[in-house]
């Protein structure tokens, strides 16, 4: 394990200029040859993330498997119940009871990123979320996340939609617009409407940026004191290495854990703001109140 | 001075000053927090969620620090 590690790990460094830990595809493509070893190769990250997917659909099947309907609910249940109540109590404590209807997405989103961070963290696993393509504009290359970028698209196109739904074509631009209701506030459109526009695109991009940079981040945190740690044994003849990056992995997890749950409620908010506030319904009832 | 030296001398000062300013924020969220906390002991579930929210927003413009310092890094032949 140790030499393939640093074997895979100097392989990656010569390639790219990051570190990567092997993962069971980069083994399978060292045996398949051909065209199925390219294949493998190239939807290396689509593997993985059908791996979260196959792991996450089979246990929440088995779970929702039961023999009679009022039978006493076994373990496995009473845990999935557990984890689907706590989220959607989560989602309904910040959007209310109307947002019932938007738990599946959310909490599918955060079981999803939450199942790939951990899987990741095991032996020949690998995290899609670390992967990017590098994009070279003239002198200025910047990593590109992929799956990352996927999620936000995901979440961008839903919440947009959900703004365009529940006001309709008119309030969902009415909204991007500011809410013009007097003078001054139309005199304000050309300006809120292009901030408006950029907060929107920008939301996404945070969302992606941020979870690829902190388990990217993480992932080549690892792969270093792996190294060291293999290197440090180095001297002996049989392949061996030091757990030194076992305190960076527990901080994998926590940190997983966190970005997992910062991706869901931050598209809880967004959702949030794009629905109708209650707050233009205190400036209505001040007047009411002031005139008691 | 070419530009693997530049480099090479500002990325980790980038990296430190990100990291300091990083710790001042955080500090700063985590100290309301705790008074927060000290003020109404009972909702110090509730106040931990949010810190926890606000710590990840601001740890993320340190990632981006990071992600940018790694890129370049590798551009030192």
């Amino acid at each position: 394990m140790s030499q393939e590690a640093a074997g895979a790990a100097a392989h990656e460094a010569a390639k790219e200029s990051s570190l990567e830990v092997l993962n069971f595809i980069h083994l399978a493509t060292d045996y398949v040859h051909g065209a199925a070893g390219e294949f493998l190769h190239r939807y290396e990250n689509l593997i993985f993330g059908l791996i979260v997917i196959s792991v996450l659909a089979s246990v929440f099947y088995f779970a929702s498997r039961s023999a009679k309907a009022d039978a006493v609910p076994g373990r496995l249940q009473s845990a999935c119940e557990g984890i689907v109540g706590g989220l959607e109590g989560f989602v309904i404590g910040i959007l209310g009871e109307r947002g019932r209807k938007y738990v599946p997405f959310l909490g599918t989103i955060f079981l999803y990123i939450w199942t790939m961070n951990l899987l990741g963290l095991l032996p020949l696993m690998h995290n899609p979320n670390a992967n990017a393509m590098t994009l070279t504009v003239g002198p200025i290359s910047l990593p590109i996340p992929t799956t990352t970028a996927a999620l936000a698209l995901l979440v961008f196109v839903y919440v947009q939609s959900i703004g365009v739904k529940e006001n309709g074509i008119v309030g969902y631009l009415d909204h991007m617009a500011g809410q013009p209701r007097d003078a001054f506030g139309w005199a304000m459109v050309p300006l809120m409407f292009p901030i408006h526009l950029i907060g929107e695109i920008a939301k996404p991009l945070s969302l992606a940026f941020r979870l690829y940079g902190n388990i990217w981040g993480e992932d080549v945190l690892l792969a270093v004191f792996i190294g060291l740690g293999v290197g440090a044994t180095a001297f002996l003849p049989v392949p061996s290495g030091l757990p030194l990056h076992f305190p960076f992995l527990l901080l994998a997890l926590v940190t997983g854990t966190i970005q997992a749950f910062v991706f869901t409620l931050l598209s809880t908010v967004y959702i949030a703001m794009m629905l109708p506030h209650e707050d233009h319904a205190h400036e209505k009832h001040a007047p009411e109140h002031a005139a008691h | 001075m070419e530009f693997q030296t530049a480099l090479s001398i500002s990325l980790p000062f980038a990296l430190g000053i990100a990291a300091f300013g990083s710790g001042l924020g955080l500090g700063k969220a985590v100290s309301s927090a705790m008074d927060a906390t000290a003020r109404q002991p009972e909702a110090s579930g509730k106040i931990l969620v949010n810190m926890m929210a606000g710590c990840a927003l601001i740890e993320a413009l340190t990632i981006y620090v990071l992600v940018v310092v790694f890129v370049l890094s590798g551009k030192i032949s």
